[in-house]
């Protein structure tokens, strides 16, 4: 479909912003500094590739830039994306209690942080193995190789959190 | 979990995986079990339904319009442009007796001059 110039950026906004947000907000922990970098994702779209919506790579060179301004505001603070925070952000729609929310933030918070980077990718934004490795600069196959042990990590996080749970 | 079930992480995103690999690991102790956690796990995070604030898609996508494609209340010099070549026109439409009158011609050069002199008795006859 021809989208008309102008509207390319909204409608690239409405398709999505959502994903961009949670992977920005999971990585961050702060639902306001997620919004802010949400809204830069796309002003620098608007500004660097106008007619991006036509292409097919267009959500893996959102979640570059995304991922960008991470780094970016990472180096600003001169600390890693926070691992605390993330146990106490606001969030009012992840399905699940409270304390499994907490749980699996705390979890989150505790993978290596490019293993935690390539899983948000992937799990909460939606992106292929592909993709993932499109906007991180590696392979495929590392991409496999991330997720799994993220995975495995979590698992082991979450059992043990199960066990205390119960115990 | 065992490396060898890397495959089955891939095969629960959906990710390509080769079938032969794929059969000799179901084979394996554990691998169902395994499967069946790395699918509940993939449904949990996938259920994330974080939302923004309600008003923010209002507020960002106004700022998004490139800005060539800006409609004329959000381009300030696009009105002032229109309201100089406004004034231009109407100064140059105007009908003579509404236009502003011209300024005064300068006065004539004098053909006499009256000298005052004090000394004369203007009063005697």
């Amino acid at each position: 479909m021809k989208v008309m110039p102008g509207a390319a950026p909204t409608l690239l906004f409405d398709r999505h912003h959502l994903a961009i947000y949670r992977f920005l907000l999971r990585s961050t922990g702060e639902p306001e500094t997620a919004e802010d970098l949400t809204q830069e994702v796309f002003l620098r779209a608007v500004r660097s590739a106008p007619e991006l919506d036509g292409d097919p790579g267009a959500r893996a060179w959102l979640f570059r830039v995304a991922r960008n301004l991470l780094i970016d505001r990472a180096r600003r603070s001169e600390r890693r994306p926070p691992s605390r925070s993330l146990e106490t952000a606001p969030d009012h729609a992840t399905p699940g209690s409270a304390g499994l929310r907490l749980e699996l933030e705390r979890a989150l918070a505790a993978l290596d942080p490019t293993d935690r980077e390539v899983f948000l990718m992937s799990q909460v934004g939606g992106l292929s193995y592909a993709e993932v490795a499109e906007c991180t600069g590696s392979s495929a196959a590392a991409v496999r190789s991330r997720i799994f042990r993220a995975r495995c990590r979590l698992r082991q996080t979450l059992s043990g959190a199960d066990s205390r749970g119960g115990g | 979990m065992q490396s060898e079930f890397e495959i089955l992480s891939a095969l629960v995103d959906g990710e390509p995986v080769d079938p032969a690999e794929l059969d000799r690991v179901l084979a394996l102790p554990g691998a169902r079990r395994t499967l069946v956690e790395l699918a509940d796990l993939r449904r949990t995070f996938a259920a994330d339904r974080a939302l923004p604030r309600p008003d923010f898609a209002d507020r960002v996508r106004p700022t998004l319009a490139p800005p060539g494609s800006r409609s004329f209340g959000e381009s300030g010099w696009r009105w002032a442009v229109i309201a100089a070549a406004a004034m231009v026109a109407l100064a140059l439409l105007l009908p003579p007796w509404l236009a502003p009158a011209p300024a005064d011609p300068p006065p004539p050069p004098p053909d006499r001059v009256l000298r005052f002199d004090p000394d004369l008795e203007w009063t005697a006859s």
